[in-house]
């Protein structure tokens, strides 16, 4: 793997992006944050630069086609080929039943969480299979495979990760591999401030995890990295979970008994 | 990352399990090669000696009650607690009907993969929950997910994977983290032996991955590192493959265009 690759992480400016920024950037990567939220994106690049790494930052709304477009033209014009792409930008959804949630935000939210990196995977993806190398990590869920009340970000997500399989087996003949993290519940910056509105009980984040923690962002940051590095080269077309053990003990301790 | 952990390789006499080894030896863990093969797993362990890793071996039949419980006691009580401990052993079967295998044949592989696999985790797993910390790690394999003509290897394979997420719910609130990695056709030693032999065929090996390579020792030794490093605390439950894309790449390829 060359000194400094070139990584562009959608979403960078907060929460598992940024984690992820910092993590890339701490080994040494060239790190581009594109993010729809300019001035957490300009203090995450400040801080990323005063430790020394190096980090670039472009306004990016994922759901603009034309700007995916013109970013990612920029970005490969100005800071060079993108070896690795995270699609970290993403929204979330509050839990409710289908005739809660306004079709206008059901809409939105798939224009964002599943359009959003369909396109970016779309602009970014066949210039990587031109150069014959390049790694895509998407952010899947625990509910990409089990249901939770979530009727537009969980069907999302369950897309996405179908479309990493298509895409890693569209894609691997010419050197590209395209995984997916499924973290648990993640303790981000955004799901902080839904605990703190009372919107979410953090007892309960953990209640079905195998093991009693919480996940947090940098967990999450740690298989990104693994994944786009030349240790995984072996690795593509998988969703590897990260969430203390949720998705083994929620069915092994509802067990009647 | 604790200096020095100890670390139990079954099967570590050579091929997945050596690499694996190698690469725990070359972070500074000290490994144990446990292996039906003693004399092998002596030379492969002074091997990781003469290049300045710290290793030992012994001989033991995971398919023996006895001997498995005898290992972890001898082991515990010579070099201290255990926090590593990598199910690997196990036997190959060449592709074949039902109807062909014999029962001793069948029985064999499910008393090596399974049952051997089961009496190692039996016997540690309790041990590290004692410590409130451990890590146990499965060789399941691509079959763990979809048919192939094993008719013993591959149901085998499917309960390593229900074994692990099974273990990894129970011993999760203990701290103690199973996980599994998937490798599809991997040139090992053994693969080597039959391809010499004519039961297999190496051009076939890849044909159907998404990325055209096929998958050696070291790659899948990578995966096991990294869910065994504190980078991956939080996982657990998981059955991550390393197949270069063949799961993704088996259904993408067979579709009629």
């Amino acid at each position: 793997m060359a000194d400094t690759r070139v990584i562009l992480i959608t979403g960078g400016a907060a929460g598992i992006g940024l984690a992820t920024a910092v993590r890339f950037a701490k080994a040494g990567d060239h790190v581009v944050i594109a993010d729809v939220f300019e001035d957490k994106a300009h203090e995450a690049v400040t801080s990323i630069i005063s430790s020394g790494g190096k980090a670039s930052f472009y306004l990016l709304d994922v759901a603009d086609d034309d700007q995916i477009l013109r970013v990612v033209q920029e970005i490969e014009e100005t800071e060079g080929a993108i070896d690795a792409l995270v699609t970290c930008a993403g929204i979330l959804q509050n839990p409710g039943s289908i005739e809660d949630m306004p079709i206008e935000e059901h809409d939105r939210m798939w224009r964002i969480n599943y359009r959003g990196v369909y396109m970016t995977c779309r602009e970014v993806g066949p210039r990587m299979t031109a150069r014959g190398h390049g790694a895509i990590v998407n952010m899947h869920s625990t509910t990409s495979t089990r249901p939770y009340p979530l009727v537009a970000y969980g069907t999302g997500k369950a897309s996405l990760k179908m479309l990493t399989e298509v895409l890693a087996a569209e894609f691997g003949p010419n050197g590209v591999r395209v995984n997916g993290v499924a973290p648990g519940v993640t303790m981000t910056e955004n799901m902080k401030q839904r605990v703190v509105a009372g919107e979410r009980d953090p007892e309960k984040i953990i209640a079905w995890n195998a093991i009693p923690e919480i996940v947090v962002p940098e967990d999450v940051a740690e298989s990104i990295f693994f994944l786009c590095s030349e240790e995984a080269h072996a690795i593509s077309g998988v969703t590897l979970p990260i969430d203390y053990g949720w998705q083994v003990a929620v069915n092994y301790n509802a067990y009647p008994r | 990352m604790a200096d020095g952990r100890i670390v139990v390789v079954t099967g570590g006499a050579q091929g997945i399990g050596f690499a694996t080894a190698k690469r725990f030896a070359r972070d500074g863990d000290f490994v144990i090669l446990a292996d039906v093969k003693g004399e092998l797993a002596q030379r492969s362990a002074h091997e990781i000696g003469e290049h300045g890793g710290a290793a030992a071996a012994y001989e033991f039949d995971v398919s023996h009650e006895d001997a498995v419980e005898n290992l972890v006691e001898s082991i515990e009580s010579e070099h201290g607690s255990i926090e590593v401990w990598v199910n690997n052993a196990g036997i190959l079967e060449n592709p074949g009907r039902s109807s062909d295998k014999s029962m001793d044949e069948h029985d064999r592989i499910w008393d090596v993969n399974y049952r051997g696999l089961y009496l190692c985790c039996r016997a540690v797993a309790p041990r590290m929950a004692e410590h409130g910390q451990g890590c146990i790690l499965n060789l399941a394999s691509s079959t763990s997910f979809k048919s192939m003509p094993l008719v013993a290897y591959g149901p085998s394979k499917v309960a390593v994977k229900s074994l692990t997420e099974v273990l990894a719910a129970e011993f999760g609130p203990q701290g103690v983290r199973v996980n599994a990695v998937a490798p599809h056709a991997t040139l090992s030693d053994e693969m080597k032996v039959r391809i010499k032999a004519g039961e297999r065929d190496p051009e076939k090996l890849k044909a159907h991955n998404a990325i055209p390579k096929v998958i050696m020792p070291e790659d899948v030794a990578e995966g096991i590192f990294f869910l065994c490093s504190e980078a991956a605390h939080a996982i657990t439950g998981v059955t991550l493959p390393i197949d270069y894309g063949w799961l993704v790449g088996v259904t993408h390829k067979a579709y009629p265009k």
